[in-house]
């Protein structure tokens, strides 16, 4: 197939475009015609019309290569790489038990207690490993029988049925292990004057994935230093929109988000802590507010 | 049968589609092992799109752990690359564009995928390619490097068809616009 529709005969390149045209006449009235001829390339024959077609074997070891070259990885990332797998792995699956069905019996049994429990169990997340276990267990009989066969497992029932009694945890953590991703809110609290610039280092326990713009006028992305952050230290700053369709005042109490990051952080990562902040306001002056880092809920 | 395909037939490598289902087991050696298999080439992507180290590594990182959370579960419903590119290349454009904000700099404007660019006098064949337009390389690699089928390619960038032919026309008509070239690249004399 050339695009054509099988018009035409002779074919010829235009001048320097690498496009091959058809010319013919119409029978109809014997005017001149032209078509681009649309390259399509097959793995084993080589197309028409003087296109130059599949690579040789050379040609294909070079590409090949090429497809794959790219910088060296440095041992340090590779060893941050391994670790992350060995922690997606390592605590996330491979601590499940092999017996599935011991735990099947252990949620029945978490079952009965929480049915005896009723409203007196006041800590609902001591129980979160369990349920943490569970969901791992039925992940493993998806993984092991497919949904298809792990909808239709005892087992399976046999664990959502004591999911299901469970009462709800108002604090629980993630119930999977391994990296979480969280929302830290940068809030300037004290502004007595409108706030003319920020700059603060906060200390992250993992890599910061997403900077966020805060509440006008903060509504830009923070900025970063990013020859801070090749040496593990983060360090944002902003300021407020360039042209404010009137002078900002700070707002009653004198709160205001400038900025919203999102961390990745490895189970049980300590808490991102503010390390350093400078707060201006106009004329250089230096302000009595603080800045602090506010987890914001997912939900 | 194409050596890409990994196939099981291979007395020391385990095929793609196995190493996932060991994975999805919760087998971590095999996850090591497709990362292993697939590390440089995503590295390599991953520059492409980015041209900086740094970002690269970034990106490799980013996507690794990615892939880690699909699994248990991962389904591979066609050939790992083809999952693989469009991560590799929304990690790479997020970082980019993560990076402009942060230092308040235009990304570097790119040639036009959409026209042909002219070669001649460019006698290797390796800098003729590195020279072409992003989108014509990328699919030049993609479809003869890494030996994806056109509409596999498509899939990947998610783009059209024929959108993949054209650039893969413009990019051959680069290359044969030199005597040498075209010589470097059917292997003739």
């Amino acid at each position: 197939m050339d695009g054509c529709g099988g018009r035409g005969s002779a074919a010829r390149e235009e001048e320097g475009s690498g496009w091959i045209f058809r010319t013919w006449r119409e029978p109809a009235d014997g005017a001149a015609a032209s078509c681009r001829v649309e390259p399509d390339f097959h793995e084993s024959s080589p197309p028409a019309d003087g296109l130059l077609g599949p690579p040789g074997p050379e040609a294909r070891r070079l590409l090949g290569r090429l497809a794959v070259s790219g910088p060296a990885l440095p041992a340090r990332r590779e060893a941050a790489i391994h670790e992350a797998i060995h922690a997606g792995f390592g605590r996330r699956r491979q601590q499940v038990s092999p017996s599935s069905w011991w735990v099947a019996a252990a949620a029945v049994a978490l079952l009965a207690v929480v049915a005896f429990l009723g409203e007196r169990w006041t800590r609902p997340t001591e129980i979160e490993p369990s349920l943490a276990l569970a969901v791992r267990q039925v992940e493993a009989i998806a993984a092991e029988r497919g949904p298809d066969g792990a909808a239709s497992d005892p087992r399976v029932t046999a664990i959502l049925m004591a999911l299901v009694a469970m009462p709800p945890s108002p604090d629980a953590r993630p119930l999977v292990g391994g990296p979480r991703f969280e929302r830290y809110d940068l809030v300037v609290d004290g502004l007595d004057h409108a706030l003319a610039a920020w700059r603060a280092e906060i200390d992250v326990p993992g890599p910061i994935v997403g900077i966020e713009g805060g509440d006008p006028p903060f509504g830009e992305p923070a900025r970063y230093d990013p020859a801070a952050l090749a040496t593990g230290r983060v360090i944002l700053a902003g300021l407020p929109d360039p042209t404010p369709t009137k002078p900002w005042a700070p707002p009653a109490g004198g709160e205001v988000r400038v900025a919203t990051v999102v961390v990745r952080l490895a189970d049980g990562a300590s808490e991102p802590a503010v390390a350093d902040v400078e707060l201006l306001v106009p004329h250089g002056a230096r302000t009595g507010a603080t800045l602090r880092l506010h987890r914001r809920d997912t939900e | 049968m194409d050596e890409r395909d990994r196939p099981t037939d291979a007395d020391a490598e385990p095929s793609d589609g196995s190493l996932v289902a060991r994975a999805n087991r919760g087998d971590r050696a095999a996850f090591e092992q497709l990362y292993g298999r697939y590390r440089d080439w995503i590295l390599a992507v991953a520059y492409r799109v980015t041209e900086d180290r740094d970002l690269a590594f970034d990106v490799l990182q980013e996507v690794v752990v990615y892939w880690l959370g699909k699994f248990p579960g991962f389904v591979l419903a066609g050939k790992v690359k083809t999952f693989l590119v469009p991560v590799v290349r929304h990690t790479a454009l997020e970082h980019l564009r993560r990076r402009r904000r942060g230092q308040g700099l235009e990304l570097p404007e790119a040639l036009p995928d959409d026209r042909p660019v002219s070669l001649a006098g460019v006698a290797d064949l390796e800098s003729a390619v590195a020279r072409l337009p992003p989108g014509q390389r990328e699919v030049l690699l993609l479809h003869f490097g890494d030996g994806l089928a056109l509409a596999e390619v498509a899939v990947a960038l998610e783009i059209p068809l024929g959108t993949v032919k054209s650039r893969l026309g413009l990019a051959l008509a680069a290359l044969r616009s030199d005597g040498r070239l075209r010589r470097a690249w059917l292997g003739g004399s």
